[in-house]
């Protein structure tokens, strides 16, 4: 049976496309075939970690949604890219980064409908062994979808006054929705803090599991999206970290 | 939109209670369908149906009655209810005229924004448009 999980956070600049990327390709690396739907068609980043550039993207999300193609034309093979050998594989499919297709889907909309059938269809055409949602931040109908048909969805929040408030919302919401696992990421958190007591604080606060506390990383930051943390630095105590989350998730 | 179907017809408990939802649902909804954020208004048993309808596609006549814990006659009303104030559709599987529920999904609102605004992203090369005004009012 295939699991659809989401990857949200209320606010941006969380690092939640990020985690996606590491999480869907620690996934290929053990033989899974990933599925990763970038549904942030506002502003799209996904990609770039990925290694696609725009000019690669025959057919993106958008194109579907318009009725131009069918969501498995718009998925994009990247395994290569990224370096994974083994029987794993990573399908992107992207949303476009023209100025012009982001504006006409913002003003024009497009059918939610359509966007929820064409998971059902990828996960089954490509027979998917994971479909990955990299939600765009805060709350809209793209996202209560992705929340409500996921079986696992992990939030992703700093340790910062505005996040906290924020993902309360969000838990809310996964709550109503009876989303089968719900979990908590805390990322970016200085290293000068006690991680324990955050991941205590985070779960009391939440009434949520927390799957990972990660620090902030001058590696990461360092990497600037130029490539998936993970293949750049297996060894590191972050790569180590979110092998655990993909344990967690596919038990 | 179309009126309570069987309004006289008594059942269970739990159809009186979906009843009474969809009902207060019928005077506040039109019948052109729902987006995701539907989910956020209802309560259960309507919620959890509607999301395992996201889920899974469809729903046959006897899923959609087991989902609700409605009995035949109590199913038929409510998914009568249901297809009127524009929660779900139905699609005929073959000739014989079984049907199959899907989520009745309409297209999600456009915000509102000034016209200029999008004149500019959708036509980069044209000069801003005087008009500030918002834009035409949704058609869906």
């Amino acid at each position: 049976m295939s699991k659809i999980v989401s990857i949200h956070s209320f606010r941006g600049g969380t690092g939640k496309s990020n985690t996606c990327a590491n999480l869907g390709t620690l996934m290929a690396m053990q033989g899974l075939r990933v599925g990763v739907v970038d549904t942030d068609i506002q502003s799209p980043g996904i990609h770039v970690l990925f290694g696609l550039e725009p000019e690669q993207m025959k057919f993106s999300l958008n194109d579907y949604l318009w009725g131009h193609c069918d969501i498995e034309q718009a998925a994009h093979d990247v395994t290569e890219k990224l370096g994974v050998r083994g029987p794993g594989t990573v399908l992107l499919i992207p949303s476009s980064i023209q100025a012009g297709q982001i504006a006409r889907i913002i003003r024009e909309g497009y059918d939610v409908g359509l966007l929820n059938d064409g998971f059902q269809r990828l996960i089954e055409e490509l027979s998917l062994d994971v479909l990955l949602i990299d939600t765009h931040p805060g709350v809209g109908e793209e996202t209560l979808l992705s929340i409500a048909i996921s079986d696992a969805l992990i939030i992703v929040m700093r340790p910062d006054q505005q996040d906290y408030q924020g993902t309360g919302v969000t838990v809310e919401i996964g709550r109503k929705l009876n989303v089968p696992l719900m979990t908590l990421l805390v990322n970016k958190v200085p290293t000068a803090f006690d991680f324990e007591e955050v991941r205590q604080r985070v779960e009391t606060t939440f009434g949520c599991e927390v799957v990972a506390v990660l620090p902030h990383s001058d590696e990461m930051m360092m990497l600037a999206s130029r490539g998936v943390f993970v293949v750049e630095f297996p060894d590191h105590p972050i790569a180590k970290s979110y092998r655990e989350v993909v344990d967690r998730l596919m038990a | 939109m179309t009126a309570a179907p069987e309004a006289s017809f008594e059942g269970s408990a739990a159809f009186e209670r979906v009843r009474r939802e969809l009902d207060g649902w019928v005077r506040s909804s039109s019948d052109r369908g729902v987006t995701p954020s539907v989910l956020l208004q209802l309560t259960d048993p309507l919620r959890a149906t509607l999301r395992r309808l996201m889920r899974g596609g469809s729903m046959t006549f006897e899923e959609l009655g087991n989902s609700l814990d409605l009995d035949e006659r109590e199913t038929e009303v409510i998914a009568e209810l249901m297809v009127a104030c524009g929660l779900l559709k139905t699609e005929e599987l073959d000739r014989a005229g079984d049907v199959v529920y899907r989520i009745h999904f309409t297209k999600q609102h456009r915000p509102e924004a000034p016209v200029g605004y999008w004149q500019l992203l959708l036509e980069p090369d044209a000069a801003p448009a005087d008009d500030q005004g918002t834009a035409e009012p949704d058609d869906t």
